[in-house]
C-alpha cells in the first residue's frame, strides 16, 4: 500500500471493444494500441486553454456585495441579521464570535432544544481555526459542543440541530461555498443538521468557477470537494419550492474580514 | 416493500395509444398544466439576466463537441487517473453487464440507497437488485414517490411531475407507519396534507435509511477526464448523503459523460443549472475522487471512500459515436427540450414508454442498444410536429428535429415491419404523379375543383371522409376560385 504504482489495468475486453467502437476516425486503426493513443492527450493537457466567457465581471472591489446579492437570492440568511431592508455586510473578525453567541442565544433563549444546551457539531480539524477566533468560550454558555469524527457518531443523533464550519472558500459568481472534504464525518457536518452555520473569510472570495477549480488543485489534502448554494431544497411536489428537503434547512453565514 | 416488477414496453401498445389515454386522463393534465410555465420562465429568467448568454452556450457546446470527439482518449484518461488515486474502474457494454458488476459489488450487503441516476432506470437497476434479495431506497424526493408508486419516471429532471399533491398524500399514508396524526391538518385525519408536511415526512422516513446503508449508488453528471473524477450535482442534498454516508460509493454513468477538463466541466456548470431550473449552478455540486489518496505514501483519508467505484456504461452509445446521430451524445440531460415541447407539455413521459422522454427521446430511444429493436420505440421520431422549440433551447445546440428525420428516413428504408398495402399504393400514386407535371397539373386542378364543389360557396370545408382526423378540429378553408388556384399552380409548375 505504501507506494502505488500505476500499472497498466489488465486486459479488458469489454474495455477495449468500447474504444474500437469509439475510434472509427480518420487515420485511426481500429484497435490501436491503447498505450499509443494516451499521450497524445496527455500532451495537449498542459497548453494554454482558452479563456472562458464567465457569467458576469466581478471586480475585486465589488466581490462581496455580488456574493452576498447572490447568495441571499438563494435563501442563504447572513448573520448578524440586517435590519429592515437593509442589505447584509462584512463583518469585522474580532466581532464573528459575539455574533455567533448572540445568534445561539437567541435560539437557546426561544427554548430550540427545550431549554437544555444547544447541542453543536464541529469539524475535528477546525477546531484550532474555531479557537482563533475565539468562537468555542463565547458559545460555551448555551452550547453542548460535539466533535464528529467517525461517520457512524451521527447512528446516534439522526437530525443534530446545528453545526459550525469554516468554509475553504466561495464563489461570487453563484454565491456558492466551497468545502474541502477529508473524511465522511466532515462532509455529513453539511448536509445532517438542521441549521448549517458558515464562517467565511472575505479574502477567500473567488470570481468564478473556474478560479475555484483551479484554487482547489493547489491543495492536496483532501478527497471531495463540495460546493453548496443555500439550504436543501425540493419542487419535487407540484412543483412547489421547499427548503430542507435532505439537507439543512436553514444556511447561515458570516461574512467576516 | 413493492415490488418493481414494471418492465418498459411491458404492455403493446405504442405512443399513439398512449398519448391518447393520456390526454384523457384528468388528473394528469391537471399536474401537468401545474408544472406548466414555471420551468419556462425559470429558464428564461436564468438566461436573461446574464450579459453574454450566446457566448456562454457557445462555450458550453465547445467543451460537449470537444469530449465527444476526444471521447476513447478522454476515457482512457478519466481511467488512468482514477486508477492512480485507487479508484475502480468497470465497463460494461450492455445493460445485463452493468446490473451485473453493480450487483456483485452490492455482494453481501443489503441495505442499498439511491440518489437519481437516469441510466439506473435505462438499464432497470433496481429490479435487477430487488431479484437478488437487496432492499433498494429512492432518495430523491420525487424518485421515492414513483418507487412508492411502482412507475417509471416521467420527466428527468422531475421523476414525478405527473403526481398531484392528493395522489402523493395517499400513496404516503399507504405505504408508511406512524403517521403523526397531530401534524395532520386541523386534527382531520382525512384532510389533505400541505406538501410542507409531506417533505418533512419523507426526510424523516428517508433519514433512517440514510443512516443505516451500507452502499450508495448515484449517477454522475459529469467525468472530468484530466482529474479522474465524478461530478454531481443534485438540490436535495440526496445525492451526496447517499456518496457519503455508506461505506461504499458506486457512481454509474454512460460514456457520453466525459469531460475533458475543470474548465471545460465550468463550461456546462453554467448552462446546465440554468437550462434545466433557472438556477444559476443547483444547490450541491461536489467532486468525487478528487485528489489522490495517498501523498508520499501516507494514507491521508483514513475513513474515507477506498472504496469508491465507477462503473461506465456503452449500452449503444459507442454505436452511436460513428453514426449519424453523434450530435446526440453532446446531451447533458437539462431536461429544458422536454419542458418547451408541445407534445410532451400535453401527453407527459410515461406515453413515450421508456426512462427517456420529450425530443430527446425521441432521438434516443431509438438508437440505444435496449429498445432498437422495438416498433414503439420507431414511431417515437414520427410524434413530432417539428416546431423546433427543442433546437432553439437546447444549451448545447443539438439539431433534435434533424436527428429525428434522419430516423424517419432510416424507419422508412429500412422498416421493421413490411409496409401496408395502403402506404405502398400511396408512394406508388405519388410517385407518378411527380415525375409527370402534365399528369399532376390535370389531377390537382380536378382536385380542386371537387373541393370547390364540396364547399358549396360557404368557403370552407368542415367534413371530408378520407382526412377525417384533419377535419373533425379544423375547417379546410377553400376560399379561392379553383380558376385562380388553378393558374397559380400552372405558374408555379411550368410545363
Amino acid at each position: 500500500m505504501s507506494s502505488r504504482v500505476i500499472t497498466p489495468q489488465p486486459r479488458n475486453a469489454t474495455r477495449e471493444r468500447i474504444i474500437a467502437n469509439l475510434k472509427i476516425k480518420k487515420g485511426a486503426a481500429r484497435g490501436e494500441k491503447i498505450a499509443t493513443i494516451l499521450p497524445k492527450f496527455i500532451e495537449r493537457k498542459g497548453k494554454k486553454q482558452r479563456k472562458t466567457p464567465t457569467t458576469k465581471f466581478i471586480a475585486t472591489k465589488f466581490m462581496a456585495t455580488e456574493f452576498i446579492t447572490r447568495a441571499t437570492k438563494l435563501s442563504c440568511k447572513f448573520l448578524p441579521a440586517a435590519k429592515g431592508t437593509a442589505t447584509p455586510s462584512v463583518i469585522a473578525k474580532s466581532s464573528v464570535a459575539t455574533t455567533i453567541a448572540t445568534y445561539l442565544k437567541s435560539c437557546y433563549e426561544k427554548g430550540d432544544n427545550n431549554g437544555t444546551a444547544l447541542p453543536i457539531l464541529i469539524d475535528a480539524e477546525q477546531r484550532k481555526t474555531l479557537t482563533e477566533l475565539d468562537i468555542l468560550k463565547k458559545i460555551e454558555p448555551y452550547c453542548k459542543l460535539n466533535e464528529a469524527q467517525k461517520i457512524t457518531d451521527f447512528a446516534a443523533t439522526p437530525f443534530p440541530p446545528f453545526s459550525i464550519q469554516h468554509a475553504n472558500y466561495a464563489i461570487a459568481e453563484t454565491g456558492s461555498l466551497v468545502f474541502l472534504q477529508n473524511t465522511r464525518a466532515q462532509a455529513a457536518l453539511s448536509f445532517l443538521p438542521s441549521k448549517h452555520i458558515v464562517l467565511l473569510n472575505e479574502k477567500d472570495l473567488l470570481a468564478s468557477l473556474e478560479q475555484a477549480f483551479a484554487r482547489s488543485s493547489t491543495s492536496k489534502t483532501y478527497w471531495a470537494i463540495l460546493t453548496v448554494s443555500g439550504p436543501s431544497r425540493t419542487a419535487d411536489i407540484e412543483q412547489e419550492l421547499h427548503m430542507g428537503a435532505h439537507g439543512p434547512k436553514e444556511l447561515l453565514v458570516i461574512l467576516y474580514r | 416493500m413493492p415490488l418493481l416488477s414494471l418492465s418498459f414496453f411491458s404492455s403493446s401498445q405504442g405512443f399513439r395509444q398512449k398519448s391518447v389515454a393520456a390526454l384523457a386522463n384528468p388528473t394528469l393534465r391537471a399536474a401537468l398544466d401545474k408544472a406548466g410555465t414555471g420551468f419556462l420562465n425559470a429558464r428564461k429568467k436564468a438566461f436573461d439576466e446574464i450579459e453574454n448568454s450566446s457566448s456562454i452556450k457557445a462555450r458550453a457546446q465547445q467543451a460537449r463537441t470537444r469530449a465527444i470527439d476526444n471521447m476513447a482518449e478522454l476515457l482512457l484518461l478519466f481511467e488512468r487517473n482514477a486508477q492512480a488515486k485507487g479508484i475502480h474502474v468497470h465497463w460494461a457494454e450492455t445493460a445485463e453487464q452493468a446490473c451485473a458488476i453493480i450487483i456483485d459489488l452490492c455482494r453481501g450487503k443489503k441495505r442499498i440507497i439511491k440518489g437519481k441516476s437516469m441510466v439506473s432506470e435505462e438499464i432497470n437497476l433496481n429490479e435487477a437488485l430487488l431479484k437478488n434479495g437487496a432492499e433498494v431506497t429512492e432518495t430523491d424526493l420525487g424518485e421515492y414517490i414513483i418507487q412508492l408508486a411502482n412507475e417509471t419516471p416521467s420527466h428527468i429532471i422531475a421523476p414525478a411531475v405527473h403526481k398531484t399533491r392528493a395522489q402523493i398524500d395517499a400513496l404516503f399514508r399507504y405505504h408508511h407507519e406512524n403517521i403523526e396524526e397531530a401534524k395532520v391538518a386541523d386534527n382531520n385525519p382525512k384532510a389533505q396534507r400541505t406538501s410542507v408536511l409531506l417533505v418533512e415526512e419523507a426526510r424523516q422516513k428517508i433519514r433512517d435509511k440514510f443512516l443505516q446503508a451500507e452502499v450508495g449508488i448515484t449517477g454522475a453528471n459529469m467525468l472530468i477526464a484530466t482529474r479522474g473524477a465524478g461530478l454531481l450535482l443534485t438540490n436535495e442534498g440526496n445525492g451526496d448523503l447517499s456518496a457519503i454516508m455508506p461505506q461504499r460509493h458506486i457512481m454509474l454513468a454512460g460514456i457520453e459523460k466525459i469531460i475533458a477538463d475543470d474548465g471545460d466541466a465550468a463550461a456546462v456548470l453554467r448552462v446546465l443549472g440554468r437550462s434545466a431550473s433557472g438556477q444559476s449552478l443547483g444547490n450541491y455540486m461536489s467532486l468525487y475522487g478528487a485528489q489522490p489518496l495517498q501523498d508520499n505514501g501516507k494514507d491521508l483519508h483514513k475513513d474515507l471512500h477506498k472504496d469508491l467505484h465507477f462503473v461506465l456504461l456503452d449500452n449503444g452509445r459507442s454505436k452511436m459515436h460513428s453514426s449519424a446521430w453523434r450530435e446526440m451524445l453532446r446531451c447533458i440531460r437539462c431536461g429544458a427540450c422536454l419542458n418547451h415541447c408541445p407534445v410532451y407539455t400535453s401527453v407527459g413521459g410515461h406515453a413515450y414508454g421508456w426512462v427517456y422522454s420529450g425530443p430527446m427521446g425521441k432521438v434516443l430511444t431509438p438508437l440505444l442498444a435496449e429498445t432498437s429493436k422495438q416498433t414503439s420505440a420507431q414511431e417515437l421520431p414520427h410524434a413530432s410536429s417539428f416546431c423546433g422549440r427543442c433546437v432553439e433551447v437546447c444549451p448545447v445546440g443539438i439539431p433534435l428535429t434533424s436527428l429525428m428525420r434522419k430516423l424517419r428516413e432510416r424507419d422508412f428504408e429500412k422498416p421493421l415491419q413490411p409496409r401496408g398495402l395502403k402506404t405502398r399504393l400511396a408512394c406508388a400514386v405519388m410517385r407518378l404523379l411527380f415525375a409527370h407535371p402534365r399528369l399532376y397539373r390535370f389531377v390537382i386542378a380536378c382536385f380542386l375543383r371537387v373541393l370547390k364543389l364540396l364547399a358549396r360557396g360557404r368557403g370552407h370545408i368542415s367534413y371530408l371522409p378520407t382526412i377525417t382526423a384533419w377535419t373533425d378540429t379544423r375547417d379546410l378553408p377553400i376560399n379561392r376560385s379553383a380558376r385562380s388556384a388553378i393558374a397559380s399552380i400552372r405558374t408555379s409548375y411550368p410545363r
